[in-house]
């Protein structure tokens, strides 16, 4: 699980440094060209690293610091609840969560949506599914036209290890709508609407639409791709086991 | 996080400056884009969005290049995945936008490649507004991350604008336009991918951002009351990106230089509010910005390969 919190972390920061196009202008977006811009990665790289080196005293210490340095910004709050859930602090994760909340209605409500999405990923690694679906159902709320947070709903609901919070039909349902959003573009939605499909008990069409996604597929999510269409082709649906948060979140 | 932001500026009674435009000029390792002029002195020109034609402003005062929500969806731009380098939102003032990825975007003879966009609701943002021009509707603005990757020159006078497109071969505009009898004026990078240049008025010193989107130069309120300006109230206004209308005066200004730069006497707007709003973009001090009715009027040329405001 620290694992994946690590992963998680990356979304938030890391990985917008990491990566830059190759052919357009991505990289002024990703590029750090002013002084503000370069302490927050400084300080983010440096985090990371702590984590990496599994020094979690330096990463509190150094999240702290940076905490401090953009206490209005709601980022290095989302930041500081990757970092705690990394560190299975889960309450503290939960109130940099709560603590974030207010400044990013402030700051820019439409992004509300990604706190709660980062909310429901630490109740899932506390094995809260009631609230981790509340979150996800907040978060999609919050922008109904998201299909990539429908598509994270549409994935829990589908996989998620806990039956009584899982809803086959309407997974297919959000899913089938984010597919069609899309044109039937995205691999990764149309693997969730197999999904979905295969917990409803429609296992030719997640056959089918596994196919669709395999074939598409030409990253690392094609070997997990790979292993669901041979469980839905043995008419099994999918469990979520303990690793949501990489899958939701950078695979998807 | 990422702080963007841009203008939107808007008359009642606009006027076009006008300049008829030389056959483009071809400068070696740059493709060129002739813009037209719409009547609130936006530089306006076709985008190709993944092969379909758009009409988008040149504006330098937009940090991003923004497309309008329902257009990116028509033109197939996909929203920015969660794992996406430029995150699923960028944010302005108060609001984050959702962030959407072009395949392919062109203009003119350029190819700019794909990369992230911002999606604007452009009714809420007035854009429907600015496109009252006979023509097609004005729906999105190639923005600053856009020209400074490409080390973009514009000139604001004639409308025509240059990307370069082979690193090599960087052109040096500076001697050949200092015969030409132009000034030079250094022009600074600002938080959010904004251009400042410095000016003075009757003792005062400033910034202005430099906006190729602005219709017309503002100033605050402050530079007005510390360097006596004789303001009068007019039906004049601009609205920002959350659609908020501000209320300008007017008043003439003598003695206003910038860089090294006198400009001649003119009217311009003052509008309270706009140092925070722009301060706050930029994280310095901002004390109006430097719009359409000045740049071409002026000849002023923009370049970003030298970062640098020519003006004579």
């Amino acid at each position: 699980m620290r694992h994946l919190f690590v992963l998680l972390f990356a979304l938030v920061l890391v990985a917008p440094m990491a990566r830059a196009q190759t052919r357009g202008w991505g990289s002024t977006w990703t590029e750090s060209r002013t002084g503000r811009d370069q302490v927050v990665r400084d300080l983010g790289k440096k985090i990371g690293a702590d984590l990496a080196a599994k020094n979690e005293k330096a990463a509190e210490r150094d999240l702290e610091a940076f905490v401090k340095q953009f206490p209005k910004l709601a980022q290095a709050r989302l930041i500081a609840a990757a970092v705690h859930a990394a560190m299975h602090r889960y309450d503290r994760a939960l109130e940099d969560c709560a603590a974030a909340l207010p400044l990013v209605r402030a700051e820019s409500p439409i992004a509300e949506g990604e706190v709660y999405e980062v909310r429901a990923q630490i109740h899932y690694a506390m094995r809260n599914y009631r609230a981790a679906r509340a979150d996800f159902e907040k978060a999609l709320s919050t922008n109904k036209r998201n299909y990539v947070f429908a598509n994270d709903l549409a994935w829990f609901l589908a996989t998620c290890p806990e039956a009584q919070v899982r809803d086959g039909k309407r997974a297919v349902k959000l899913a089938r709508d984010a597919c069609a959003a899309t044109s039937n573009r995205e691999a990764g939605l149309i693997d969730t609407l197999a999904a979905a499909e295969a917990e409803v008990g429609q296992f030719d069409a997640a056959v089918r639409d596994e196919k669709r996604a395999v074939s598409m597929l030409k990253d690392n999510r094609l070997a997990g791709a790979k292993k669901r269409l041979a469980l839905y082709q043995n008419h099994q649906s999918y469990r979520e086991a303990s690793a949501p948060l990489a899958d939701l979140h950078l695979d998807r | 996080m990422k702080k963007l932001f841009f203008l939107l500026v808007l008359a009642l009674a606009p006027m076009a400056i006008g300049a008829t435009p030389n056959p483009i000029p071809q400068i070696p390792g740059y493709a060129s884009v002739q813009a037209d002029l719409n009547m609130v002195n936006h530089l306006a020109i076709t985008v190709f969005v993944n092969g379909h034609p758009e009409n988008f402003a040149v504006d330098t005062g937009a940090s991003t290049t923004v497309l309008d929500r329902a257009r990116a969806k028509a033109d197939g731009v996909k929203p920015a995945p969660s794992d996406s380098p430029y995150g699923r939102f960028a944010y302005i003032k108060n609001q984050a936008l959702e962030v959407g990825l072009v395949d392919s975007l062109r203009a003119g003879t350029m190819d700019f490649g794909g990369g992230p966009i911002m999606m604007l609701d452009t009714r809420r943002a007035k854009f429907a507004m600015l496109s009252r021009t006979g023509r097609k509707p004005l729906v999105g603005l190639l923005g600053s991350d856009i020209l400074l990757h490409y080390k973009a020159i514009i000139n604001c006078r004639t409308r025509q604008i240059f990307f370069r497109t082979d690193a090599k071969r960087a052109v040096s505009l500076a001697p050949m336009l200092a015969k030409m009898g132009y000034t030079r004026v250094p022009l600074r990078e600002e938080e959010g991918h904004l251009f400042t240049v410095p000016f003075k008025l009757k003792g005062y010193e400033g910034r202005f951002l430099v906006d190729t989107g602005a219709f017309n130069t503002e100033l605050s309120s402050q530079v007005a009351h510390a360097a006596h300006l004789a303001a009068r109230p007019t039906r004049m206004y601009f609205t920002d990106v959350n659609g908020e209308r501000h209320v300008g005066d007017v008043a003439p200004v003598r003695g206003l230089t910038i860089g090294k730069f006198t400009l001649p006497t003119q009217s311009m707007f003052v509008v309270g509010g706009i140092s925070e709003m722009l301060s706050a973009a930029a994280n310095i001090k901002i004390d109006g910005l430097l719009g359409g009715d000045v740049l071409a009027p002026q000849h002023g040329i923009i370049d970003l390969s030298s970062m640098s405001l020519f003006l004579k």
